[in-house]
C-alpha cells in the first residue's frame, strides 16, 4: 500500500529584512494511511511552518515553499494549481490550530463555520449541512448541541471551541489532520480531554493524524512515530516507544534531562539545554545542535551529520548525530547512566 | 436592549443642557453684543435699552438661560436678533440643505473609501496601494478652505466648468458637485486608511487562517470573514464622521454661498445673534448623539460580542 503523505526534501524560507530564514531546511517522512505520527520540537523549530507548507498555507509574502514534493494521496500538492490545492485543504486534508480562541470567526455563528465547508466540498445543501453539523457537534461532546450549534464562538469556552475545531476538522472525513499544537493554549486537565477526543475519533475514522507538540509528554500516548525537529530539520526518528526507551540523539535527551520528574527531591533543580537554537538566517557550520551539545567533538562543527539510521536500535530509528551513528563515540552512552560527561562538564563549568 | 436604548435616550437631554450651558456661557461672554455697529452709526442708546429689553437681554444672564431652557423645553427656539424671524423657521430652511450635502458627501466618501481602502490591503505595498495611499493623504491634509479657493479658481473660474454659487433647488448636480467633493475629499481620505489598516489587521488573524485552511476562495474567505470584521473599527468613526459631515460645512457653505445650517451658524457668530447660535450648536450636539447612539446599536447587529457586554 503506497504512503498516504510522502515528504521529500521539503525547504520553506522567509525572506525577510533582515536575510532569509531558513524555516524549514530539507524535511523528509512518510505516513500511512491512519498512522500517526508527533512532530516535536521547541519553539520555532519549524514545526507549525513544515505542517503550513503541507497545506501550502504559508503567507506569501514572505514565505515560500523554496524545494520538495509533497506527494498526498498520489499527486504532488506543491504542484497543484491553486483550485486544486483548495479542493483538498479542509476536505481530504484538514489542520487543527493551536489557539481556538483566535482560530474562530467571532462574528458568525458556530454552524456556519462548519456548514461552511460542507457546502462547499461536499455539496450538501443547508439542511442537510446543519443536520451533519449538529451529528459532528454532538459527535465531539458539545452538550446540547441542538441549542448551541448557532451560538458564537465566544459563548463558548476553550477547550469547547477545541471541539468545534476538531468537528470543523473532521467534517469533510479527511484523510489526514494535521493538529497543531491543538492543546496548548488550554488548562491540563482538559488537555488531556481533547487528545482523547482526538484519539479516539481518528482511530474510529481511519484518519492519519500528525500531532505537532513541543510537550513530549502529550505525543507520548498519542502516536504510533515521533520526529524531533531541530533547526528547521528532523534530527532523530523513532517508534513512541522506541524514542522514549533509547533515544539517539543528545538533542533528544537533552529534551528528556529537562522534564521534572515526580520521583526526585524536592532540592533537584530543573535541567534545561543550555544556549539558544541557532539563528535560522546564518545557520552554523556541522551540525546544527553542535553549540549547545556536551558531547561535540571537532567533526560536530565541520560537517552535518545527516541523518542515518543508528546501531544498538530497532532497525528504522534514524538520528542525525556523528556520535551515535555506526563507529561514533556516543553508540554505547545511555544518557541517563551517563555520570563522565556530566561530570567532566560539571568540572569544566 | 431596550433597557439600554432607554438608558442611552434619557441620557441625551442631560448632554443637551450640559452643551447649552457652556455655549451659553461662552456666547455671552464673548465680548461684544448684537448692537455693535462697525461700519455705521452707532445706535442710539435709548434704542439699545429699548431693544434689550425687547429681546430680553436687559435679565441677568444666569436669568436670561433659565428663559432660554423653559422656551426650549416647550420648543420655541426663540426669534433671530439677526434676521427678526423665528429661529425655528430659519433653521427649518437650512438644515435640509445641509444635511443633504453632508449625506452626499457621506455616501461618496464611503463608495470611494471601502473598494479603495480593501484593494489598498489586498494589493498591499503595490502601485495601487502607494497611490491610494498618498491620494489618502493630500485628502485628509490639505484644508478645506484651500480646496475651496482651489476648485473655485480652476474648475469655476478659469475652466468655466461649474457653477460655483448657491445650491439650487437640490437636484442641480453641477451645481452641488464641487461643494459635495469637496467636503467628503478629508473623510474618504481617513476612512481609506482607516479600511485599508483594519482590513490588513483581519487579514493577518487566525480565524482567516482558519477559513483558508477549509479550502475557502480568496474571494469568498473576503466576503465572507474578512468584511464584516473589518468594518467594526470603521463604524466606530462613522458616527462623528456622519454628525461632522452634516452638520459641519461650515467652510463649504460660506466659500459657496450655500444657504445650510454651517453657513447660518458662522454667521451668528459674527452677529452675536444668540438664538441662532444656540439652536445651531445645540442642533449640533443633538446630531452627534443620535449618530452615535445609532453607531452603538449598530455594532450589536454587526459584531455579536456586543449585544452581551450590553
Amino acid at each position: 500500500m503506497p504512503d498516504l503523505l510522502d515528504v521529500k526534501g521539503l525547504e520553506t524560507r522567509f525572506f525577510t529584512r533582515d536575510g532569509e530564514v531558513h524555516a524549514v531546511d530539507g524535511v523528509s517522512f512518510r505516513l500511512a494511511a491512519g498512522e500517526t505520527l508527533g512532530i516535536v520540537g521547541e519553539s520555532g523549530c519549524g514545526k507549525s511552518v513544515t505542517a503550513l507548507s503541507l497545506m501550502r498555507l504559508i503567507p506569501y509574502p514572505p514565505g515560500k515553499i523554496t524545494a520538495g514534493t509533497v506527494m498526498f494521496d498520489g499527486q504532488d500538492v506543491l504542484k497543484m494549481d491553486d483550485d486544486e490545492v483548495r479542493a483538498i485543504r479542509g476536505n481530504n486534508m484538514a489542520m487543527i490550530f493551536q489557539d481556538p480562541m483566535t482560530s474562530l470567526n467571532p462574528v458568525l455563528t458556530i454552524s456556519r463555520q462548519i456548514t461552511e465547508a460542507l457546502e462547499l466540498h461536499l455539496k450538501m445543501n443547508r439542511t442537510d449541512a446543519r443536520k451533519r453539523c449538529l451529528e459532528l457537534l454532538e459527535m465531539v461532546g458539545i452538550p446540547s448541541a441542538k441549542v448551541r450549534m448557532d451560538d458564537y464562538p465566544h459563548q463558548f469556552s476553550g477547550g469547547m471551541r477545541q471541539r468545534v475545531m476538531i468537528a470543523m476538522a473532521l467534517s469533510c472525513n479527511p484523510k489526514l489532520i494535521l493538529a497543531d499544537e491543538p492543546t496548548t493554549a488550554l488548562d491540563v486537565t482538559i488537555q488531556a480531554q481533547i487528545l482523547e477526543l482526538l484519539k479516539k475519533l481518528a482511530k474510529e475514522f481511519g484518519t492519519a493524524f500528525i500531532l505537532i507538540t513541543h510537550d513530549l509528554g502529550v505525543v507520548a500516548g498519542m502516536t504510533q512515530r515521533i520526529h524531533v525537529m531541530y533547526a528547521g530539520r528532523i534530527v532523530e526518528k523513532a517508534d513512541t516507544g522506541e524514542l522514549f526507551a533509547n533515544p539517539k540523539m543528545p538533542y533528544t535527551w537533552g529534551l528528556l534531562r529537562s522534564i521534572p520528574r515526580l520521583d526526585e527531591s524536592r532540592r533537584a533543580k530543573l535541567r534545561p539545554i543550555e544556549g539558544l537554537p541557532p539563528d535560522l538566517i546564518n545557520l552554523p557550520v556541522g551540525c546544527c545542535f553542535a553549540a549547545r551539545c556536551q558531547y561535540k567533538r571537532d567533526v560536530c562543527t565541520e560537517k552535518e551529520p545527516e541523518l542515518k539510521v543508528v546501531p544498538k536500535a530497532k532497525p528504522d530509528h534514524e538520528a542525525r548525530c556523528w556520535g551515535t551513528q555506526e563507529g561514533g563515540w556516543l553508540v554505547d552512552v545511555d544518557y541517563r547512566t551517563d555520570t563522565t560527561v556530566m561530570a567532566a562538564v560539571g568540572a569544566a563549568s | 436592549m431596550s433597557h439600554y436604548l432607554v438608558r442611552r435616550l434619557l441620557a441625551l437631554p442631560l448632554t443637551l443642557l450640559a452643551v447649552a450651558l457652556i455655549t451659553f456661557a461662552l456666547a455671552h461672554a464673548t465680548p461684544g453684543g448684537p448692537w455693535d455697529r462697525f461700519d455705521e452709526k452707532p445706535l442710539p442708546l435709548q434704542a439699545e435699552i429699548n431693544l434689550n429689553r425687547y429681546y430680553g437681554l436687559d435679565l441677568p444672564v444666569h436669568e436670561q438661560f433659565l428663559v432660554y431652557i423653559g422656551n426650549l423645553v416647550r420648543l420655541d427656539l426663540g426669534t433671530s436678533i439677526q434676521k427678526g424671524r423665528p429661529v425655528a423657521d430659519i433653521i427649518g430652511e437650512g438644515l435640509p440643505v445641509t444635511a443633504q450635502l453632508g449625506l452626499q458627501s457621506l455616501l461618496l466618501a464611503l463608495a470611494v473609501a471601502i473598494p479603495l481602502g480593501v484593494v489598498s490591503a489586498l494589493r498591499r505595498n503595490s502601485l495601487a496601494d502607494h497611490a491610494t495611499t498618498l491620494l489618502a493623504t493630500v485628502g485628509t491634509t490639505i484644508p478645506n478652505f484651500v480646496l475651496c479657493v482651489f476648485f473655485i479658481l480652476y474648475f469655476g473660474m478659469t475652466l468655466r466648468l461649474l457653477p460655483f454659487v448657491g445650491w439650487g433647488d437640490g437636484l442641480d448636480v453641477r451645481r452641488m458637485l464641487m461643494p459635495t467633493v469637496i467636503l467628503a475629499l478629508p473623510a474618504m481620505g481617513f476612512l481609506t486608511r482607516l479600511v485599508r489598516s483594519s482590513v490588513l489587521e483581519v487579514l493577518r488573524a487566525d480565524f482567516v487562517r482558519t477559513a483558508r485552511a477549509k479550502g475557502l476562495r480568496e474571494r469568498s474567505v473576503l466576503r465572507g470573514h474578512v468584511l464584516k470584521n473589518a468594518f467594526v473599527p470603521v463604524l466606530t468613526v462613522l458616527g462623528p464622521a456622519t454628525a461632522n459631515l452634516v452638520v459641519g460645512s461650515f467652510i463649504v457653505e460660506t466659500f459657496f454661498s450655500i444657504p445650510g445650517v454651517g453657513r447660518l451658524f458662522i454667521q451668528s457668530v459674527n452677529a452675536r445673534d444668540y438664538p441662532v447660535i444656540m439652536a445651531t450648536t445645540l442642533l449640533y450636539a443633538l446630531a452627534i448623539g443620535v449618530a452615535n447612539l445609532a453607531v452603538d446599536l449598530a455594532y450589536g447587529a454587526l459584531d455579536p460580542r456586543v449585544k452581551v457586554a450590553q
